[in-house]
C-alpha cells in the first residue's frame, strides 16, 4: 500500500524564480525506508516539507504537480497528517521545549489529549524498545548532539505515525553518534514494520540500510530499487555532486587495477576487497610525506581550562607543533577539540600553562560560522580582504550571492563565507573547526584545493571524519579533554586500541590495512596510491595471488 | 523542596531582608541563610562568576548609602577636584552594612532556590499556582532560551576577535557598542530558529490551550512544616508592617 505518490511535481519559494523541484515523480510504499542522496540546494530538504505540509502552507511558495501524502491530496494540510507523520529536523537540538526527555517525548502525546500518566507510559515504551532508556530522566539540555537526535526520534515515533521524515539525522555527529542513531533507525523498522521512512543524508554509508534510493538532480528525482546500484556507484556520486564513500572509491581504482574484487553489497564489497588485496599492499612510513613549505610553530606546555559551571574543557595540554602544514583534531563529541583550538588561535585564556604561537597571527573559523558574521551583505563581509579574494570567491561558489545578508543563508554557504573569510584572512595560521561539515562532493574539493595551495597558510582542522585527518601531516587524538595520541596519521589511525577506547568504529582502509599485513597506511588516499601500485610487494618484488583468507569479524565491519 | 513552598520562601525572606528593622534579626536571617548555602554550596559554585560582581555592586551601594547617612563623623575626606568633603559616621558605617547584609539575603535566597529547584518542578509548580498555561509555557521557552543566548554572546563576542573587529572606544563604552552591534546576527539568527520551533509545535500539535504540564506532586510533610513556619513568617512581618508588633 503506498502512502506517498507525487506525480510531475514542482515548487517554487516565495521570490524564487527558479522551481526547486520540476517534474518529480516519487512513490513509498508501507514498511520502505527510502534515502535521499543530493548535492546542496537539490531539493532534498523541500521534498520533506512537501511531505509534512510546511510547505506551501506554513512558508508559502507555489507548489504544482498531483499526488497524495497518506490519503491527504497536495498541497497536504499539516492540520491533517501532523498526527500520523513524524519529522526530525536537522538540528532537533535547537527544538527540545520540555525540561526532561520523558516529557519532551510525551510531549506530542499530551498535546493530542492523551493523559499525562498514559503519555508518560507510552514514553517510556518507545524509549525502551528504542534502547535509550538510559536518556529518560536526563535533562534537555545536557543533552549531546547524538543524543538529541535519539530524543527527537523517539519523541516522533511517540504517537505512531505511519510516515517518519528523518532531515540528515547524523549530520554532526562522532562516529559513535552516527552508530547509536542508525541502529536506533534500526530497531525502529522492526519494532514498526509498516512504517515509512525518508531519511535525507549527505553521508553515503549512513544510507547503507535503505531499501531504495532516491537522487535528486535538476529538481527531478532518480529512484533506485537496488541500493547498492546507487551507493556503489561512484561515477555516479561524481555526476552528482555527492560526496564519495571512500570505501566505493577504493573499489574503483581497484578494478581499475585488475584486482579481482566483485561488485558485492557494502559490507561484502569490504570483506571481498580485504581478502584480495592481503599481502599485497606495499608499507608506507612516514618518512613518505613531504613536508610543504609554509610550517606552524606552535607550542602548548600544560595548558588547562574548564568552562565555567562545566567540567568540560582540556587538561594538561603538552604539544610541540613545529615543521608541519597541517594538522587534524580528532575526537569524540564533547572531547575538547574546539576549545584546543580557541586556545591555540588565542581567544580562550587558559586558566594554566603557556601557549607560544611563533610566527604571527592565527584566525579562527567557528564551527557555527553564522556568529562570526556582521556586515549586512555578503560583499561587505568580503570587503577589502586579500587579493585572492576574486579567486576564492569563484571557487567556493559565492558568485551571486553577494548581496544576500549572510545571516539569511543556507548551512553549507555559511560555511564556504566562512572558509573564504579565513582564506583571505592573510593569517600566519587558519585554525578551521569541523570545516567539511554541510558541505556537498564540490564545495570539499574546492576546500582541500585551496588549502593545499603552494603559498598557503598551514592550518589545523577538527574532525571527525578518518578521511579527512588521513589528508593532514600530523593527528592528535583526544578523549575526555586530553590528547591521548599524536603522531603522523598511518600511525595514529591504526592504533586499533585506541580507536576501541574512544568508540570509534574501525574504517574500511584500517581493516584492509589490518588484513592485508600492510601496516600504517595513512588514510584512504594514501591506500588508494597503494593499490595503484597492487601486485608490489612491500619489498618492490611481484608476487602470485594469495588464497582468500576467512571473513573479517562481524563487529568489525563499519557501518 | 517542594518549588512553590520554596517561591513562598524566595519571597518571604527577601521581604523580610528589608522590612525588619532589627539588626538582630536581621544578622539571624543572614546566618541562617548562610548555612543553608554551605549546605548546598556545590549546587552554588556554577553561580561563583556572577555573585562576584553581583557583591561587588552591593558592597557599592553600601558604601553611597554609608557616606550618605549622616551622624557624628569618624573620618572626613575631602574630594579635591569638587571642593566635596565627605563624612563617614558609625551610624553611616551600620547603615551600609546593613545593606550589604539585606543585598546579600536577597542574592542568597534567589541563588538557593535557583540552585535548587529544578526547572521542570518550578514549571509544574507554578502550574500548580494556577499560572495560565501559556504563561507557564512562555516561560518555560525562556528557561530553555537562557543558556543558549548567553553561549551565544560568548560565542559571537569571541567571533569579534576571532575577526579582529573591535567596536570604538574604551571600558564599558566599547563593552556596550560591541553589545549593541552583536544584538541583530542574534535577533535573526533566533528569528529563524523561532519559526522552526514553532514549526515543530504545530507538528506536535500544540494549539496554546492544550493542558500540558502534570500535576505537581503533593506537599511532603518537611514541605508542610516549612509552608507552616514560612506562613508563620509571613504573618509576624504583616504585623510588624502594620506596627502591631
Amino acid at each position: 500500500m503506498r502512502v506517498v505518490e507525487l506525480k510531475d511535481t514542482a515548487f517554487c519559494y516565495p521570490g524564487g524564480k527558479v522551481p526547486v523541484l520540476k517534474g518529480l515523480e516519487l512513490s513509498v510504499t508501507k514498511g520502505e525506508h527510502v534515502g535521499v542522496l543530493g548535492k546542496t540546494g537539490s531539493g532534498k530538504s523541500t521534498l520533506l516539507g512537501i511531505l509534512s505540509g510546511i510547505l506551501p502552507g506554513r512558508i508559502g511558495g507555489v507548489l504544482s504537480g498531483s499526488g497524495w501524502v497518506l490519503g491527504e491530496k497536495l498541497p497536504v494540510p499539516l492540520e491533517a497528517v501532523r498526527g500520523s507523520i513524524g519529522v526530525v529536523f536537522q538540528s532537533p537540538e535547537e527544538m527540545l521545549i520540555r525540561g526532561r526527555c520523558l516529557e519532551e517525548i510525551s510531549f506530542s502525546l499530551i498535546c493530542r489529549g492523551i493523559g499525562h500518566r498514559k503519555a508518560e507510559e507510552r514514553a517510556r515504551n518507545v524509549i525502551r524498545d528504542l534502547g535509550v532508556s538510559h536518556l529518560a530522566e536526563k535533562r534537555t539540555s545536557d543533552l549531546s548532539g547524538g543524543e538529541a537526535k535519539l530524543v527527537a526520534i523517539a519523541s516522533a515515533l511517540a504517537t505512531g505515525p505511519s510516515l517518519l521524515l528523518l532531515d540528515e539525522p547524523t549530520s554532526h555527529l562522532d562516529p559513535r553518534g552516527k552508530r547509536s542513531v542508525l541502529s536506533t533507525i534500526e530497531r525502529m523498522k522492526n519494532m514498526e514494520p509498516d512504517l515509512a521512512v525518508i531519511q535525507v543524508e549527505h553521508d553515503l554509508p549512513s544510507l547503507a540500510n535503505c531499501s531504495s534510493i532516491v537522487m535528486l538532480s535538476g529538481g527531478k528525482a532518480i529512484i533506485f530499487k537496488d541500493p547498492d546500484e546507487a551507493l556503489m556507484d561512484a561515477t555516479l556520486h561524481e555526476a552528482y555532486g555527492i560526496l564519495p564513500d571512500p570505501l566505493v572509491s577504493l573499489y574503483r581504482t581497484a578494478v581499475r587495477n585488475g584486482i579481482p574484487v566483485r561488485a558485492a553489497p557494502r559490507r561484502g564489497l569490504l570483506r571481498e576487497m580485504g581478502a584480495a588485496l592481503s599481502g599485497r599492499l606495499p608499507r608506507v612510513t612516514s618518512e613518505e610525506r613531504s613536508i610543504p613549505k609554509k610550517t606552524m610553530s606552535v607550542c602548548l606546555r600544560g595548558v588547562s581550562y574548564r568552562y565555567p559551571g562545566s567540567g568540560c574543557g582540556i587538561s594538561g595540554v603538552d604539544l610541540d607543533l613545529g615543521s608541519i602544514h597541517s594538522l587534524s583534531v580528532v575526537g569524540p563529541n564533547g572531547a575538547g577539540k574546539s576549545t584546543l583550538c580557541r586556545t591555540i588561535a588565542g581567544l580562550v585564556r587558559p586558566d594554566s600553562g603557556k601557549v607560544d604561537i611563533r610566527g604571527g597571527s592565527a584566525f579562527y573559523l567557528f564551527q557555527n560560522p553564522q556568529l562570526m558574521f556582521f556586515a549586512d551583505s555578503v560583499s561587505e563581509e568580503l570587503k577589502g580582504r586579500s587579493p585572492s579574494i576574486e579567486r576564492v570567491i569563484d571557487r567556493l561558489g559565492l558568485k551571486g550571492l553577494e548581496d544576500r545578508y549572510p545571516q539569511t543563508l543556507s548551512g553549507g554557504e555559511q560555511r564556504r563565507l566562512g572558509i573564504s573569510l579565513a582564506l583571505t584572512s592573510g593569517a600566519d595560521l587558519l585554525v578551521l573547526d569541523e570545516p567539511f561539515s554541510s558541505l556537498d562532493s564540490a564545495g570539499v574539493n574546492a576546500v582541500w584545493e585551496l588549502l593545499e595551495k603552494e603559498d598557503g597558510p598551514p592550518y589545523i582542522i577538527t574532525t571527525n571524519d578518518l578521511e579527512v585527518a588521513g589528508r593532514t601531516d600530523m593527528l592528535i587524538f583526544m578523549i575526555e579533554g586530553k590528547v591521548v595520541r599524536t603522531g603522523v596519521p598511518g600511525e595514529v589511525l591504526y592504533d586499533i586500541g585506541l580507536l576501541r577506547r574512544a568508540g570509534w568504529p574501525l574504517g574500511g582502509a584500517q581493516l584492509l590495512g589490518l588484513r592485508s599485513g600492510a601496516g600504517p597506511v595513512d588514510g584512504y588516499r594514501r591506500l588508494e596510491e597503494r593499490i595503484s601500485r597492487y601486485g608490489e610487494a612491500p619489498d618492490g618484488r611481484r608476487k602470485g595471488k594469495t588464497p582468500l583468507e576467512g571473513p573479517l569479524p562481524a563487529e568489525e565491519v563499519p557501518i | 523542596m517542594d518549588p512553590r513552598v520554596a517561591l513562598l520562601g524566595v519571597v518571604v525572606i527577601s521581604t523580610a531582608a528589608f522590612v525588619i528593622v532589627t539588626p538582630e534579626v536581621l544578622y539571624l536571617i543572614l546566618v541562617a541563610m548562610t548555612l543553608l548555602a554551605i549546605l548546598h554550596k556545590d549546587a552554588l559554585s556554577r553561580y561563583r562568576g556572577g555573585v562576584k560582581g553581583l557583591m561587588g555592586m552591593a558592597a557599592l551601594l553600601g558604601t553611597v548609602q554609608g557616606v550618605l547617612t549622616h551622624g557624628d563623623p569618624l573620618l572626613s575626606v575631602e574630594l579635591p577636584l569638587l571642593g566635596w568633603v565627605s563624612l563617614l559616621s558609625v551610624e553611616g558605617l551600620m547603615t551600609g552594612i546593613r545593606i550589604v547584609i539585606r543585598v546579600t539575603i536577597l542574592l542568597l535566597s534567589t541563588l538557593l532556590f535557583a540552585a535548587t529547584v529544578e526547572e521542570t518542578s518550578f514549571i509544574r509548580g507554578l502550574r500548580g499556582m494556577r499560572i495560565p498555561v501559556s504563561v507557564v509555557f512562555s516561560i518555560n521557552l525562556v528557561l530553555r532560551m537562557i543558556p543558549r543566548i548567553i553561549e551565544d554572546m560568548r560565542d559571537v563576542d569571541l567571533a569579534y576577535r576571532a575577526r579582529n573587529i573591535s567596536p570604538a572606544g574604551k571600558g564599558y563604552f566599547r563593552r556596550w557598542t560591541r553589545f549593541v552591534s552583536l544584538l541583530k546576527p542574534l535577533l535573526v539568527r533566533y528569528l529563524r530558529s523561532s519559526s522552526d520551533l514553532v514549526l515543530s509545535l504545530e507538528l506536535k500539535g500544540f494549539d496554546g490551550k492544550n493542558e500540558i504540564f502534570a500535576e505537581p506532586e503533593s506537599l511532603k510533610i518537611l514541605d508542610m512544616i516549612s509552608l507552616f513556619l514560612l506562613s508563620a513568617g509571613a504573618l509576624l512581618l504583616l504585623l510588624h508592617g502594620l506596627g502591631v508588633l
